[in-house]
């Protein structure tokens, strides 16, 4: 063996959690939006199914000029 | 072409990068510590300015107060983005320049893992900033192709709905599926270490969440871009005519050989001439990548396109390895040709065309053979450690193997792309008897990449024996002290045709691979000086067969992990071990197995996920997007 052994070896460089954090929290943050989103929208469905025009996302507010995506 | 055995220009770059941890720390001074609070906090800090500035772009965008994410684009749907709605056209390029960005990281990460060993402390390696902003990217890709169709917009029947007014692609709610289990990557890879050590090997559970995140992305991509082209097809395009198939063939072809890049990537440790594995790992895995990525190049793009793919991926890991080795300064990276296999699907398909299970098998089997020809000769002009007549028969069988699992997959991949199910002209009538033939053969290609995987895995250590290390000379002094090296093995007789007698030094500023020359059985030396101070670790290596095993020459004091030094002794006799110890210094010995296979279970587990989600995802394209009846006296065509 080229190692003695070590008792209580302190981990050697938290490298991968601290850098990494500004990149995965967002990740969560926005799946989690999502998710609500989805949730708040199914709920609705069953609460109130006669209602077609309303839309609690609150991204269908009022839009400004709507520019088609398709070509 | 010879390779250089020692690389020094590493040591020159980081210098001039200013790495404060490298030059002035040795090793044996490097901090055990964990990250400090207000490291924390400010990493979390910058964390939720970027939720904040992706929030805010998906809500600005979606209530119209933002025009910004439309004209982006309106300006990819430009160039090779013709033919395609904006919502698929915009992220495809976002995710091309980040995947980009992540592989120029991971290769120059790797080679400064190799050169220099582990890392001193969270913010030293400014490596993983190319990775952790190309991951990054993959995710905002998916996420702008979620965002981007606009209220009460449909885009592409095969849509997932999030809200009534809300509905998502499918390829672009993948892409971002894909980019967030490559970022998990990250934190259960500091998690890892934590329990096992600090190893360095790329072929660490976690480390593969990295790479196969990055690398099975490019099938949400192929899925989004088939998604974009029905629905641009189906709203009539913008102009009325179709756009020009060049555009598409350009599009899809990068695409594919993107998908080769991500395939092949999983080498990168033979690439660099340093594998801790038997080297019947690589035959195996060069041809599941090009069976899968060339055959559903070949079905998806259409005549040329498995060439095509090779090209553009000779562009890219080219140009990545140019700009490692060659800019930056660290390691150089040789690349599997490929080229060959691409022929052999070309040829292939003169006749197979039209039964892609078939071209699948068949293709596989010729990547297995006249491929693995291929390699075999070009592993001996361009590679550190090339095969031997030692891996001939087992990397052939493997070859094969790996290529037709992957030669299905593939035509499986393509045909469910176009909307075709397989099975169909077999006798397979309903669209549940060809899923279940679509899943059936997906498992069993998995079931057989697996068990060539796990004959791979299998290696022993010889028992009792030993080597005797001889320095016939020493030059130099300290750090840059060098020797050569004869090496007695006893018993002498032990090898026969090994694949690969060598000294291996790294993580002393560079890498030195040299293959020993024989003298008489059992009797090896040095053909140029081998690094035996500073911070090198210098173990001789032996494989031959199923044996993988190694003799340390020299290994420097490690004060974080309480290990001495071991000297180079000018006549000294060491027993041969296994080498997973003295490459891997770091690793924690003692620990329970099943905390292992706990551990590995869950990357297994999220990967398996994600497998299944790309599956789900080709199926249901297939599904829903079925493919326009046609005349029977239709010439074959690439597909919508």
């Amino acid at each position: 063996m080229t190692t003695l052994p070590s008792a209580a070896a302190e981990p050697l460089a938290a490298h991968s959690a601290v850098t990494a954090i500004p990149f995965f929290i967002p990740t969560f943050v926005v799946v989690s939006v999502i998710a609500v989103i989805i949730w708040r929208d199914r709920r609705t469905l069953d609460d109130a199914p006669a209602t077609p025009d309303e839309d609690h996302s609150g991204e269908g507010g009022d839009r400004g000029p709507h520019t088609p995506s398709v070509g | 072409m010879p390779q250089p055995p020692t690389d020094s220009a590493a040591r020159t770059a980081a210098r001039v990068l200013g790495h404060p941890a490298v030059t002035h720390l040795a090793q044996q001074d490097r901090p055990a510590g964990g990250a400090a609070i207000d490291q924390v906090v400010i990493a979390s800090g910058a964390g939720a300015v970027l939720a904040a500035v992706l929030l805010l772009l998906g809500w600005g965008h979606r209530s119209g107060r933002l025009t910004w994410l439309t004209r982006a684009a309106a300006l990819a749907e430009r160039g090779a983005g013709r033919g395609l709605p904006g919502w698929a056209a915009l992220p495809s390029s976002v995710a091309l320049v980040s995947l980009l960005t992540a592989l120029l990281g991971m290769y120059w990460d790797i080679s400064l893992h190799i050169s220099h060993g582990r890392d001193v402390g969270p913010l030293a390696n400014i490596a993983h900033y190319p990775i952790l902003f190309g991951l990054f990217g993959i995710f905002t890709a998916g996420v702008i192709a979620v965002v981007l169709p606009l209220p009460g917009e449909r885009p592409g029947a095969a849509a997932v709905r999030i809200t009534r007014t809300w509905y998502a692609p499918t390829g672009g709610v993948l892409l971002a599926g894909a980019g967030f289990y490559a970022l998990l990557g990250f934190p259960l890879d500091d998690v890892w270490h934590r329990v096992f050590g600090q190893d360095v090997t790329l072929w660490g559970p976690t480390h593969l969440m990295l790479i196969g995140g990055a690398g099975l992305s490019l099938v949400a991509m192929m899925i989004l871009e088939r998604e974009g082209r029905r629905a641009h097809a189906a709203s009539g395009g913008g102009s009325g005519s179709r756009p020009p198939g060049w555009a598409q063939w350009i599009r899809r072809g990068m695409t594919a050989g993107g998908l080769l890049v991500g395939l092949s990537v999983f080498q990168a440790e033979y690439d660099f001439g340093v594998p801790q594995f038997r080297l019947v790992h690589q035959p195996l895995l060069i041809a599941v990548a090009a069976g899968c990525a060339l055959v559903s190049a070949r079905l998806w793009v259409g005549r040329g396109g498995a060439l095509f793919a090779v090209a553009f991926y000779m562009l890219v890991r080219g140009g990545v390895s140019l700009a490692v080795a060659g800019i930056i300064g660290e390691l150089w990276a040789a690349v599997p040709l490929y080229f060959a296999e691409a022929l052999c699907v070309e040829v292939a398909a003169l006749v197979l065309a039209r039964r892609p299970l078939a071209l699948g098998v068949v293709s596989g089997l010729l990547i297995g053979t006249a491929g693995f020809a291929a390699e075999f000769a070009w592993t001996h002009l361009a590679y550190r450690l090339p095969w031997t007549g030692d891996i001939v028969v087992e990397g052939m069988a493997m070859a094969v193997v790996g290529g037709v699992a992957g030669g299905v997959c593939g035509a499986m991949l393509a045909e469910g792309l176009e909307g075709r199910l397989p099975g169909r002209g077999h006798g397979v009538v309903s669209n549940r008897g060809s899923r279940n033939v679509a899943r059936a053969l997906f498992a069993a290609s998995l079931a057989a990449f697996a068990a060539a995987l796990v004959n791979c895995q299998i290696f022993t250590v010889p028992r009792g024996e030993t080597a005797t290390l001889i320095l016939t000379a020493v030059h130099g002094a300290g750090e840059d002290r060098t020797a050569d090296v004869r090496v007695e093995l006893s018993p002498r007789g032990g090898l026969d045709g090994p694949s690969w007698v060598d000294i291996t030094a790294w993580q002393g500023e560079g890498l030195h691979v040299d293959r020993l020359v024989r003298e008489a059985p059992g009797v090896y030396r040095t053909s140029v000086p081998a690094p035996i101070g500073g911070q090198w670790k210098t173990l001789v290596r032996v494989h031959d067969g199923r044996e993988l095993a190694g003799v340390p020459v020299y290994l420097p004091r490690d004060k974080a992990i309480n290990a001495p030094e071991m000297p180079a002794q000018p006549h000294v006799t060491r027993a041969v071990t296994g080498e997973r110890h003295i490459l891997q210094r770091e690793l924690k010995t003692g620990l329970p197995p099943w905390l292992w296979a706990a551990c590995s279970a869950v990357v297994l587990a999220c990967t398996l996920t994600l497998l299944i989600a790309l599956g789900w995802g080709v199926a249901r394209i297939a599904r829903v997007l079925p493919e326009p009846a046609r005349p029977a006296s239709t010439p074959e065509k690439v597909g919508t």
